[in-house]
């Protein structure tokens, strides 16, 4: 049933071609530079520290490594980091 | 997120946090929708700020997540609120200050009284202090602008219109004044009399009864326009006024020399220059020069000035031109217009612009000694009219017997 669902609402998706993150459950990572980090969707904190910070996701997690890690806003579903960011790394976890 | 005054406002507080399950203490936060910000981590310490309201909600999670915390800093209106508590004489202080301003602006400073011209400034102020307008007054105990207005101008018969407006600490009272037309003298009872032997050409009687007609012959001290009206039973004494005008007589004999004289400019001039300080004047240029026989001077006075106010120093243009007297024939023709001219000048002098020559008759001309000797008769229209007063004696008037 949840495959079908899914792919029920990838078709949805294309026909009325609306922005994935809005159908499914996945994240919306907005960078400004190196300095400012978005990311929408998320799905809690797993680890903090100044140098590195990952953020766990629906299907995965996203680790994010720079200099001076401040998180400056944290909502249930947004983040907002600012520092100097170095690596973004986009991790799946192995196919459910 | 919230902005940042809004913080200020509810107050918010840093935080150092201890603990193993920091990441989890985040979660539960965040899921439990408190607010908190700016997250740093240093080593094994984390910093945070949140609000006020929330922070006595932290300790339930605190126990969970077996983490610990201290306040490093404390930020926004309660805990300011909380500090001007112990500072009670500065904030009574302030509250003084601001009182005493309001207090102060809401005074009457100044009174200023603009538009009087015949009511002195004085009589204005005293009459507006008698209503409450004075300096030191409060401004919510005057009446309302209108009403004052209008019970100043029950006060001030002269204005036509009074305008009272405050602005800030200052009272204007505007005054329009009526015109009011120029009292009348206040005159005697009297008659009108004949200046001269006249015959009248005009009577115009406003009050009284005129006692000649047109082209009648009055002597000297005739009465012209008499101020007793009225029969003999009934009487009354008033003050003659009118209008009466007549043509008089006058003879001129003239004498016009030949020979005239007048100033001519020589074109030579002279110049100095002072420098005033005071009323010293100190003369820089013009040393040595020959002085004139006969000279004209005319002299230009500088000062300095600055707006309203006169600097004692100054400076003089002198200059001095030379004139010389040149005497010159006329022919007796251009003399006896010349004499004619002059006894035409006299006459506008003595009965005024309103006397009018009819007629000039020259009755005898000769010439001898340089001069010119004429005789002329004048034909003059004037006002002839003169007050005299009515004295009442024993209730009849000698006069107009």
């Amino acid at each position: 049933m949840p495959q079908l669902g899914k792919r029920l609402r990838k078709l949805t998706a294309q026909f009325l071609d609306l922005p994935e993150d809005v159908v499914f459950d996945i994240p919306r990572i907005t960078m400004i530079g190196n300095m400012q980090l978005y990311i929408e969707n998320h799905r809690g904190v797993m680890e903090f520290s100044d140098k590195m910070l990952k953020l766990r996701l629906t299907g995965g997690y996203v680790e994010i490594t720079g200099q001076d890690l401040v998180i400056r806003a944290i909502l249930t579903e947004e983040v907002f980091i600012e520092g100097t960011i170095s690596n973004v790394a986009y991790r799946t976890d192995a196919p459910s | 997120m919230q902005s940042n005054i809004v913080s200020l406002i509810r107050g918010f507080v840093r935080l150092r946090v201890r603990g193993k399950q920091m990441e989890r203490l985040l979660n539960r936060l965040v899921d439990e929708r408190i607010m908190i910000w700016n997250i740093s981590r240093l080593n094994d310490e984390m910093e945070l700020d949140i609000h006020l309201s929330d922070f006595y909600r932290l300790r339930s999670f605190l126990k969970e997540t077996g983490c610990r915390i201290r306040v490093i800093g404390r930020f926004g209106a309660p805990f300011w609120l909380h500090r001007l508590e112990r500072r009670k004489f500065w904030v009574a202080g302030f509250f003084l200050f601001v009182l005493g301003l309001y207090m102060l602006s809401s005074l009457v400073w100044s009174v200023q009284i603009i538009g009087n011209e015949r009511v002195s400034t004085q009589t204005v102020r005293h009459i507006a202090a008698e209503q409450g307008i004075r300096p030191w007054a409060w401004k919510f105990r005057l009446a309302n602008l209108d009403a004052l207005s209008s019970r100043l101008m029950q006060r001030i018969p002269e204005a036509a219109w009074i305008g009272v407006s405050v602005q800030g600490t200052r009272v204007t009272i505007e005054i329009v004044e009526n015109t009011v037309p120029e009292e009348r003298q206040l005159m005697n009872p009297r008659h009108l009399v004949s200046t001269s032997d006249a015959v009248v050409t005009e009577i115009i009687t406003e009050q009284g009864k005129p006692m000649v007609r047109r082209n009648m012959r009055v002597k000297k001290g005739d009465i012209l326009i008499s101020g007793i009206i009225g029969n003999d039973r009934f009487q009354q004494i008033v003050v003659a006024q009118g209008e009466v005008k007549g043509l008089v007589w006058y003879e001129y004999e003239i004498q016009v020399p030949l020979k005239q004289s007048r100033k001519v400019y020589t074109g030579d001039e002279q110049h100095r220059f002072y420098l005033v300080f005071g009323n010293r004047a100190l003369q820089i240029t013009g040393y040595g020069q020959e002085p004139y026989a006969q000279e004209v001077r005319r002299q230009e006075r500088q000062v300095i000035k600055w707006r309203d106010y006169t600097l004692p120093f100054g400076w003089i243009n002198e200059r001095r031109s030379e004139v010389r007297i040149d005497t010159y024939e006329i022919r007796p023709e251009t003399a006896r217009e010349l004499g004619l001219s002059q006894v035409r000048a006299d006459i506008i002098a003595k009965y005024g612009p309103d006397a009018q020559i009819h007629d000039e008759k020259i009755l005898h001309e000769s010439i001898g000694n340089g001069k010119v000797y004429m005789k002329v008769l004048l034909e003059v229209e004037h006002s002839i009219s003169e007050e005299r007063p009515i004295v009442p004696f024993a209730g009849r008037d000698p006069i107009s017997d």
